[in-house]
């Protein structure tokens, strides 16, 4: 299917050609070859195939034919089976394998035998809907099933809506928006839910974490409605490769799941590298500009007419590096639109422009945030370049599965940064092919989510005594309800059967009041002054660090200085500046233990987890001078203190401990709790990639076991905490207990084979004095000695 | 798999969540007996059904073809059983956890009017509501509301989706809310019926509940039991019934030509008559509306509806009566322009006017008229005859080489 990229090209330039001569050239030039910190080949695979099943509908049948598909992958034709003997499944094969086929077929199948059924897919992104809508609606043609399949989200209109409800045979639409119309509103889809056959969820494995947590919520809602309807839906879902794809869907829909993991679609040879730029100042850490590199590795591969795909962290990095490759570009004499950028908000016509033209080598690369991750199809291109660590090795796997031709050799390479993670995956590089892929996790019992869904759940229908919510056992839901009532939310009346039923009673539309993508936060815009425009967006826990009054807000590589944060309106007022500074937040941190959930007193450490209340609070501000990072001024600052209850993992530092040190000479006592924020600073990165999270999920603090003091004053029994960032937490503590003993070897780990002297970004941070690292080490080694003791 | 997070009970967790807004410490629920004191419960087979009915009165009758052309309804109405129907609910949001505690209708019995309301005792009991509501729905030919095509009668139907009922069966709509917006438009900003009620019917209410205020007495009955506070809900509802009746009848009055209309009035009737495609009854209304702060809008569409007649000179004629009254002057030389010139050929007039209906088009269509009269007045020294149009009249709607309105689509020429 995609020979096109097989066929030689003729090239306007001489030099270097395909893959494997710009390997060639690569390994011969030092400035290149000294800084590639892992080269690995992974074998080609073969195709796999199984005959058409017997029960596919002639007519689905006829259209595939027509398509050229004969026979189908082993995986697809698993999938159709298993769909066809009634059962909930999630497949599990490598990007571009054919997954969507997997889903499609039993729906259509499902469609062609039985007018009355419904499906409903579910895609995390409007894009992808209407993506598959189109080419949904293409095949359905093609096998004369003229049920509709139609998009519904926000840009539909009404009465494109109405028809969707009435005739829609197949809904294409996204959780957002199945949570606060489509249920909340379920007698108007009573057809659709009576006949509902099954629901479709492509990219399971974007919904993880508290994202993941309310899926499974609504979910949960999903089969309480369609069962009053009479329904009963079967689950098709599709993953792209995760640790643990059978056990995430299953914790998903709450009961077994069968897993199609073998994937029969056939894969070339690829060649994976990971190149880690070179260190500029060993002292800070700092290494050459990873995106100039990556930029200048990509421009290698244009030039030798390698169809590529480079990724960046974030818009801005795509526009820089796109600006860098034209730059390099229009020096060999190559057009600059030879490459594109491919944002998120491009419309299904503009894709497939860049689609045909990159088949046709009139493009040679795209640059793209993680838009493409999410399986919007530009074919298996020859290079992926990553810049930057994704986050997990799932996402390096989902980024790189886009290369991958079916015959010759592709290339993935991996550019990282001198951000701690980064230096951590570049300093393991060799484990990193065999390394495991980090688990999907949610919590689906969070109670701050389950309350709230249960809430929208009474809305939709009432509850009647001890009725269970999916898995969520009678007694439970019962403990909620009651709760609810006594907040006049619910309503409590007796039944005819002598039990109770709870109400909705309140004038309200609780699912407006519930966000799937994030638990009570809410995004400030950024106002720019001079031209007011809104040039960006930013998560209401940043606002305090970055857009306090005074602030140097950089974006797009301009300053902006913040003249006025309006807190309740959520607006930040900017206006363009050219400072020779910027400035860094000072924030003063203070965790306290509510309760204790885990206990473990090791014979002289103490771990624990549980609930905490964390508050944080902006005092200040400092000015730093560009370029010399010097200390120019402090300013202060006046912001509510934020307030967050959660769950927390800690271990609390014996007194007797350091006192043994001081007094063997080890360090003061200063210097011991420099030592100790530093071991804090490289648990957090240890625990944030153990995690298969955003570092930025996870907060730490150096504080005391009882919470009185914090960093900077005297600490009785310093307590290092590493604390969940979303409210209620999402099962990370306990996780990270449980995991206690490999998190502290772990830690050790990464500083032993930190390269740095004294400490640097990547372990322990960077030293403010000499011994920082050295200190950090004794410590970690004299914990982990008590620790197992 | 439900553990619930780190161990902790979920008491204890659930107890450390933010209070919900408005939340109120829990109150012990006396036992729901007063609603049976304010209205006697009638058992049927589905449960009891709390049924108010009022004081009847005479019925008056009512034209269906008038309440037709109100609605600007191409379906037959039968205005022989009118049922009038207002609720009160649980929210204003809708979805499925928004009840209708109260509904109100007025319906013709023989010569009566009588006006009944039937009120939910609490959530989880309104199959005997439904099942009534679906039988004067049944008995009658016409539904009357307002603003129920898209609250009311939406609401009412997923009610009967939710407790398993068959939903009422369907009935032409006649929708007050827009029906009133067409007409009054030109003199009320905002179109509440309690509006409508002081400003039309003149009808002032001591005492009334505010919309605002109606969920929570229903919930503060759910929680004491205490029916003082819906007693006025419910006086409310049928003040609301009642008024919707009374405007329905002066609606029909108004476009019947039995009272004097408000010139604002009469010229809402105008478009409402001609969108109707009934030119006489057009002009007639905007003769009356000729006058006051509305007089220039109704001339000009009265220029309108003469010019789609062919009776061009009156057309211009009425066009200058309504520069007198200054409103919207470019306008409306900009329509004389087009009439001076394409109509009645005197094009140094229409370049007069052109020329003063610069503003009310844009640069290169001014740039290009202008051009052509320009070219038009030199090419005609001697003025000539006024070209005859071609007249060919619609037998239906008296239009003139025009698109008909009756049947879009459909031009007589």
């Amino acid at each position: 299917m995609d020979l096109s990229f097989t066929r030689e090209r003729s090239t306007p330039w001489s030099g270097t050609h395909g893959v494997d001569g710009l390997l060639a050239q690569w390994r011969a030039d030092p400035r290149v070859w000294n800084h590639v910190v892992l080269d690995e080949t992974l074998p080609a695979t073969s195709s796999r195939t199984a005959p058409m099943p017997e029960a596919l509908d002639p007519r689905l049948r006829r259209a595939l034919e027509r398509r050229g598909i004969a026979r189908l992958y082993t995986h697809q034709a698993e999938a159709f089976a298993l769909a066809h003997a009634g059962r909930d499944l999630v497949v599990a094969t490598p990007t571009a394998s054919g997954k969507s086929l997997c889903y499609v077929l039993p729906v259509l199948q499902s469609l062609a035998v039985d007018p009355q059924a419904r499906a409903l897919f579910l895609f995390p992104t409007k894009a992808l809907s209407r993506d598959q809508e189109e080419s949904l609606r293409a095949l359905m043609k093609e096998a004369g099933l003229d049920h509709g399949a139609v998009t519904y989200d926000g840009d539909t209109a009404a009465d494109a809506r109405r028809a969707a409800r009435d005739r829609g045979g197949v809904i294409l639409t996204n959780p957002d928006m199945l949570h606060a119309s489509v249920l909340p509103h379920h007698a108007s889809w009573a057809r659709f839910f009576a006949g509902l056959k099954y629901v479709v969820i492509d990219e399971l494995h974007a919904y993880r974490g508290v994202f993941g947590s309310h899926l499974a919520n609504v979910l949960r809602r999903l089969d309480r409605v369609a069962r009053f309807h009479g329904g009963r839906p079967q689950y098709l879902m599709a993953s792209a490769t995760i640790g643990n794809p059978g056990e995430h869907a299953a914790r998903m829909l709450g009961r077994e799941v069968d897993l199609v993991g073998e994937s029969g679609a056939p894969r070339g040879q690829r060649q994976v590298l990971l190149y880690n730029p070179p260190v500029l100042n060993p002292e800070l850490g700092i290494r050459q500009s990873y995106v100039k590199a990556s930029a200048r590795l990509t421009a290698d591969l244009v030039k030798a007419s390698v169809p590529t795909l480079l990724f960046g962290q974030s818009r801005n990095t795509v526009e820089v590096m796109l600006k860098y490759l034209r730059d390099a570009l229009a020096q060999a004499r190559l057009p600059a639109d030879s490459v594109m950028a491919y944002r998120a908000g491009y419309l299904p016509q503009q894709r497939r422009d860049i689609e045909a033209r990159l088949r046709s080598g009139e493009v040679r690369c795209v640059v793209a945030t993680s838009a493409l991750e999410l399986g919007i199809d530009v074919g298996a291109l020859d290079a992926v370049v990553c810049a930057g660590w994704p986050g997990s090795v799932a996402a390096l796997w989902q980024r790189f599965g886009r290369a991958g031709r079916r015959q010759g050799t592709s290339l993935s390479l991996l550019v990282t940064n001198s951000a701690p993670v980064d230096q951590y995956v570049a300093s393991t590089a060799q484990a990193l092919l065999g390394a495991p892929i980090e688990h999907a996790r949610i919590d689906p019992d969070n109670v701050e989510v389950l309350v709230q869904h249960l809430k929208c759940a009474a809305f939709e229908l009432p509850f009647e005594n001890d009725e269970a919510f999916r898995e969520v056992k009678g007694p439970q839901v019962k403990e909620v309800l009651e709760y609810l009532s006594s907040h006049q939310v619910l309503h409590q009346a007796s039944s005819p059967s002598g039990g109770s039923t709870y109400h909705w009673s309140a004038d309200a539309y609780p699912a407006n009041d519930v966000s799937l993508r994030s638990v009570g936060w809410d995004n400030f815009v950024v106002v720019d002054l001079s031209t007011d425009k809104t040039i960006a967006e930013m998560d209401w826990r940043s606002t305090h660090t970055m857009l306090h009054e005074q602030a140097i807000y950089q974006h797009d590589g301009r300053q902006f200085q913040v003249e006025r944060l309006d807190f309740e309106n959520h607006k930040a007022f900017v206006r363009p500046v050219e400072p020779d500074y910027f400035t860094d937040a000072m924030t003063h941190l203070k965790v306290t233990v509510l309760s204790r959930a885990q206990q473990h007193t090791e014979p002289q450490v103490d771990f624990g987890a549980g609930e905490v209340s964390v508050v944080e609070r902006v005092v200040g501000y400092k000015k730093i001078k560009f370029h010399t990072h010097e200390n120019v001024g402090y300013g202060e600052v006046r912001l509510p203190e934020l307030q967050l209850h959660t769950t927390a993992f800690w271990l609390t530092v014996p007194e007797g401990l350091l006192r043994g040190l001081i007094e063997r000479g080890a360090g003061t006592r200063p210097d011991l709790i420099d030592a100790l924020a530093g071991v804090n600073a490289a648990m957090h990165t240890v625990a944030a990639v153990g995690l298969m999270i955003d570092p930025r999920d996870l907060g730490r603090c150096l504080g005391s076991r009882d919470g009185s003091g914090a960093r900077g004053q005297s600490l009785y029994e310093p307590t290092l905490y590493l604390y969940d960032h979303v409210p209620g937490g999402v099962g990370l503590a306990s996780r990270l207990f449980d995991e206690r003993h490999s998190l502290l070897r772990g830690t050790g780990e990464l500083l032993e084979r930190c390269g740095c002297e004294h400490g640097c970004p990547a372990c322990v941070g960077p030293a403010t004095a000499p011994g920082r690292k050295r200190l950090a080490l004794v410590l970690l080694a004299e914990l982990v000695a008590k620790a197992s003791a | 798999m439900s553990t619930l997070s780190v161990g902790s009970s979920l008491a204890s967790r659930l107890a450390r969540l933010p209070a919900a807004p408005g939340a109120r410490q829990p109150v012990e629920r006396p036992a729901q007996q007063g609603l049976a004191a304010l209205i006697p419960p009638t058992p049927t087979g589905l449960g009891p059904l709390y049924l108010l009915e009022a004081a009847a009165e005479q019925a008056r009758t009512l034209e269906a073809s008038s309440l037709q052309a109100l609605a600007l309804s191409d379906t037959g109405f039968d205005a022989s059983r009118p049922l009038y129907f207002d609720t009160e609910t649980t929210g204003l949001a809708g979805g499925t956890g928004t009840l209708a505690f109260l509904l109100g209708i007025a319906e013709t019995r023989g010569t009566q009017l009588v006006v009944s309301q039937a009120h939910l005792p609490g959530p989880g009991c309104e199959r005997p509501l439904l099942r009534w509501f679906a039988e004067r729905v049944e008995a009658s030919t016409l539904l009357v509301s307002f603003n129920g095509k898209s609250f009311d009668w939406p609401l009412l139907k997923s009610r009967y989706v939710m407790n398993r009922l068959p939903p009422p069966p369907a009935r032409p709509h006649l929708d007050l809310l827009h029906c009133a917006r067409r007409v009054f438009r030109h003199h009320l900003s905002e179109l509440k019926l309690s509006t409508l009620e002081q400003r039309v019917l003149d009808v002032h209410r001591d005492d009334d509940i505010p919309g605002a205020q109606i969920p929570s007495a229903w919930f503060d009955y759910l929680r004491t039991g205490r029916v003082a506070v819906l007693a006025r809900v419910l006086a409310h509802n049928e003040r609301d019934v009642r008024s919707m009746v009374e405007l329905v009848h002066r609606l029909a009055a108004a476009w019947e030509e039995r009272t004097a209309l408000l010139p604002e009035t009469a010229l809402g009737l105008a478009t409402v008559a001609a969108r109707r495609g009934d030119q006489a009854r057009a002009l007639r209304f905007c003769e009356q509306a000729a006058r006051g702060a509305v007089a220039a809008q109704a001339l000009s569409l009265r220029a309108e509806l003469r010019r789609r007649q062919g009776e061009y000179g009156d057309a211009v004629a009425t066009l200058h009566r309504a520069l007198e009254h200054g409103d919207g002057a470019p306008e409306l030389h900009l329509r004389l322009a087009k009439l001076y010139e394409h109509r009645l050929r005197d094009f140094t007039a229409a370049q007069r006017h052109a020329t003063l209906g610069a503003g009310a088009e844009a640069q290169v269509s001014q740039a290009a008229r202008q051009a052509r009269l320009a070219r038009r007045t030199q090419a005609v020294s001697v003025p000539v005859a006024p070209r005859q149009a071609r007249a060919v009249r619609c037998k239906g709607c008296g239009n003139v080489n025009e698109p008909c309105p009756r049947e879009p689509g459909v031009r007589h020429a």
